[in-house]
């Protein structure tokens, strides 16, 4: 799975919303420590550690997936 | 979302439209003590250098939240600059991660300030344990509070 699928993937299955690349987080409906803890399975999906201050760049779904990607590289 | 550090006199301007919502969310006592934030003290604090407000702002300039602390050396350990949480509030209708992130902006710019030692609190009846903890905070005192006014 590409990094895209395996983030969509993990929010879709935690949340059970339908989400695409252009979701913002806010859409998703969490909050903060909902954020953390999807991060945090996205992390275990993917293999890679997000540091908390990239958690700042991340406005929507996108966002998440640059960070990850950038982050396996 | 933008996240930047702001001056009492400008902050406070869009602020006080959300301090009652603030209050009326947290604070105890209200029945007796009524919200009447001391402008003249907060400005000369923050003068002082000894105030770091960090506010979260959408596109359009509108305030989202605010996490405000108090900024001086340790008055027990004097090569101890600390930090100490004031107030923090985030609009109910942007709790989508602007806390989180307010506090993980907050700490960049408090260790940049030579911050060593941070400490924040939350109310009993809005807990903020799990999430402090995943964010490193340890869970570290107690505080009691009693009224004893007439």
């Amino acid at each position: 799975l590409s990094v895209e699928e395996q983030v969509i993937e993990v929010i879709h299955s935690e949340l059970n919303v339908d989400v695409g690349a252009e979701s913002t987080i806010e859409s998703l409906g969490v909050d903060s420590l909902e954020l953390l803890d999807l991060l945090s399975n996205i992390e275990r999906a993917t293999g890679v550690e997000i540091p908390d201050e990239r958690i700042t760049e991340m406005e929507s779904v996108s966002d998440i997936i640059r960070v990850v990607g950038e982050l396996k590289q | 979302v933008t996240f930047q550090e702001e001056h009492w006199s400008e902050f406070c301007v869009d602020a006080q439209h959300l301090f009652p919502l603030h209050w009326k969310e947290l604070a105890l006592n209200q029945e007796v003590i009524p919200l009447e934030p001391d402008h003249d003290l907060y400005n000369a604090i923050d003068r002082s250098g000894q105030l770091m407000i960090l506010t979260a702002r959408d596109g359009a300039g509108k305030l989202l939240g605010y996490n405000v602390y108090f900024v001086r050396t340790h008055m027990h350990y004097m090569s101890c600059k600390v930090a100490m949480t004031d107030m923090y509030f985030v609009l109910p209708e942007h709790r989508s991660g602007v806390g989180v992130k307010l506090f993980i902006e907050a700490e960049k710019r408090l260790k940049a300030r030579g911050v060593r030692l941070a400490i924040t609190s939350c109310k009993v009846h809005e807990d903020h344990e799990k999430l402090f903890t995943k964010l490193g905070w340890k869970f570290s005192d107690k505080t009691f509070v009693k009224y004893i006014g007439n």
